[in-house]
């Protein structure tokens, strides 16, 4: 009995010591490769990449300003009430029953359709987190980004 | 002072008696055997006696030496017994849950008594062997050490010798005899009224007819001479 | 690779919540298979699934708060059920069970405003990778928990083993062998609420129950068999989560592939070794 309960503490001792390592549960931004890049999403394990980019959406505050780089499939939104077209990169997770995207904001001068590839093309967006309000109700999106399609035709 | 007393019980489930105005007592030191058909209502008794149901009318009183649930029970094996993990060491000592009281832990006075049964059991070699392994006349000594560890006084034993052959049966009746002359009040059912009149001091047989009464009484009674000569003739 | 997934907060998280969870669901593994109180742990995950619909219905803030006492509840009423011998347990309880997997689908379908439905009755279900994107509050809760399961446990092991083992003979020996059941019954309501998070409602039971399953195959005394079913647990788990984290992998459904594995081999092992341990 001692030898059990001695062991159950251990087990549970061993288990909780990185909480007290990591007393503090706030954003975290892992190391970049890329200069210029905050966060390097493109190549990460797509398990961590939702997991992540769940956190950017649950705590958009401490995201704000960081350029975040992302790989994911590139899809449209059009807005036929307001004549608008939104453009993001969304992230399926492992199960693929759920999916979540950021929306971007590509740099430069680019018309749609005509410089958009179809939507589902795989994509890599860099760009600065912002947050905007539109009809009461707050968004963020990625704001002056760089934006590669990874098709042939638009090498 | 009789160990146990019980007056005018009336036994069954749900209101619907199974048994009618049961009386009979066991004195200290006694070997009572409940016999009787099956259905005849001989586990609801030991239900009862146990604590585990309440009589539908009538009094069971305990004797003034015996602390609540102080009695040591043998119960049928059950099949979730059958496939358990479980050492004869742990099984014995879970016979002294009854002395924890509001402890959690079992003491070293606890693992004592325990060694000491399991030695008048003689299962102290294989303390650390799995209970599943051992065959059912070694299974029933440990049951019965565990038995043991809850009460040194009173013994309630539900059909000791179901699916044992014929020569541990006769071990397992040997080893009852000697614990009853050590002291030890037992209470045993039964279904088989040769050896119950062999080693019972007192016969209480229930069914249609009821009869208490010593082993003599009962085998000079018509009922009992009607049923060990069924029995003969098989 | 995995140093880096190793700095991630939320990894990190998911590895002490998973290794809590994980160890908490295996201890009562055992008697819950030898006390034939499996079909309870899977009514109860069906269950679980309604009430956490019933909160997302509702816009809760913090979901567990309410499915929790609600799963508990049930856990009372459902081993209610199956020991009134009048009415038929396992069929109260499949049909409490799958009563509430359609309800909660239907209340889902019929108020949820998310866009996403399919998608949440999924990630409930499955797990998904809620344990990587647990709140703050969420993981304080459950460790909690896990700390609280893990206390009864100990303190009461002796009782729980005499319950499981022979539950006539406990109450004769004066064990209120009721109050334990209801213990067990209470204790499997938390265990489930807290692997909801891991493994998603519909993989809980294989959670609980692999590793007892495992542990029994070579293992045959209580404490052996609690002893490694806890530690198998924990391992599979911890790898479960890496191999989902490296190979992108859905967390659940890895976790019990690999307790699948481990039982496997261990059956394998056991039928090689012919013999047993204590």
């Amino acid at each position: 009995m001692k030898q059990l309960s001695i062991l159950l503490v251990l087990l549970l001792l061993v288990s909780s010591l990185p909480v007290f390592a990591m007393a503090e549960y706030g954003p975290f931004l892992p190391l970049s490769s890329v200069p210029g890049v905050d966060i390097d999403l493109s190549q990460m394990s797509g398990t961590v990449v939702y997991a992540q980019v769940y956190n950017i959406l649950m705590d958009p505050q401490a995201y704000l300003g960081k350029t975040i780089r992302m790989s994911g499939y590139y899809d449209i939104y059009e807005d036929s009430v307001n004549n608008a077209v939104y453009f993001s990169c969304i992230i399926p997770d492992a199960t693929a029953c759920c999916a979540q995207g950021i929306e971007f904001i590509w740099a430069g001068d680019h018309t749609y359709p005509d410089d958009y590839p179809e939507p589902g093309t795989d994509v890599i967006v860099t760009g600065r987190l912002e947050s905007y309000t539109e009809g009461g109700y707050d968004y963020l999106h990625l704001v002056d980004s760089d934006v590669v399609f990874l098709t042939s035709e638009l090498d | 002072m009789p160990e146990l007393s019980c007056s005018h019980l009336t036994l069954g489930y749900d209101g619907h008696p199974v048994l009618s105005d049961i009386s009979f007592s066991v004195a200290k030191g006694d070997y009572l055997c409940i016999v009787g058909e099956n259905g005849s209502g001989k586990s609801t008794l030991m239900r009862t006696l146990l604590g585990l149901q309440k009589p539908i009318s009538g009094q069971i009183e305990w004797g003034a030496d015996l602390r609540e649930n102080e009695i040591g029970y043998l119960p049928q094996q059950t099949t979730v017994q059958k496939d358990f993990p479980a050492t004869v060491w742990e099984i014995v000592l879970s016979g002294c849950q009854g002395r924890l009281g509001k402890r959690f832990f079992y003491s070293r006075d606890d693992k004592a008594l325990v060694r000491e049964n399991m030695e008048k059991m003689d299962i102290l070699s294989f303390s650390r062997r799995c209970y599943r392994e051992l065959s059912g006349g070694q299974q029933q000594r440990v049951l019965l050490a565990r038995a043991l560890c809850a009460t040194q006084k009173i013994l309630l034993l539900d059909e000791p010798v179901t699916g044992l052959d014929p020569k541990v049966t006769a071990e397992m009746y040997e080893l009852i005899k000697r614990l009853n002359k050590s002291g030890v009040t037992i209470i045993m059912i039964s279904h088989d009224v040769m050896t119950a009149v062999r080693y019972a001091s007192h016969i209480l047989h229930v069914g249609h007819s009821v009869f208490f009464g010593t082993r003599d009484e009962y085998t000079r009674s018509s009922l009992a001479r009607q049923f060990l000569s069924v029995e003969r003739d098989d | 690779m995995l140093a880096t997934y190793l700095t991630f907060p939320f990894v990190r998280y998911a590895i002490i919540v998973g290794t809590l969870i994980a160890l908490c669901s295996s201890l009562l593994g055992v008697t819950l298979v030898l006390k034939r109180f499996s079909f309870i742990g899977d009514g109860l995950s069906h269950v679980a699934f309604g009430a956490m619909a019933i909160a997302g219905v509702l816009h809760l803030s913090n979901n567990m708060l309410f499915v929790l006492p609600f799963t508990v509840l049930s856990a009372v009423l459902l081993l209610r059920t199956g020991q009134n011998t009048r009415i038929k347990g396992d069929a109260a309880i499949a049909m409490i069970s799958v009563g509430a997997l359609a309800v909660g689908y239907l209340l889902l379908s019929l108020f949820s405003t998310s866009a996403n439905l399919s998608g949440d009755v999924c990630s409930t279900l499955f797990g998904s990778t809620s344990i990587l994107t647990l709140t703050p509050g969420e993981v304080r809760l459950c460790i909690v928990l896990s700390v609280v399961v893990l206390t009864v446990f100990i303190l009461f092991y002796n009782k729980i083993f005499a319950v499981t083992f022979d539950e006539t003979f406990a109450r004769a020996a004066g064990t209120p062998t009721d109050a334990f059941n209801l213990l067990i019954a209470i204790v499997i309501a938390v265990i489930i609420v807290l692997a909801m998070n891991l493994v998603g409602s519909l993989l809980i039971s294989a959670l609980i129950i692999f590793p007892a399953m495992s542990a029994m195959r070579l293992f045959k005394s209580f404490k052996g068999v609690t002893i490694c079913s806890a530690v198998l647990s924990v391992t599979c788990s911890l790898a479960g989560i890496l191999i989902s984290i490296l190979a992108s992998t859905p967390v659940g459904s890895t976790i019990v592939a690999v307790n699948i594995a481990v039982f496997i081999v261990f059956s394998i092992l056991a039928k090689c070794l012919g013999g047993t341990h204590s």
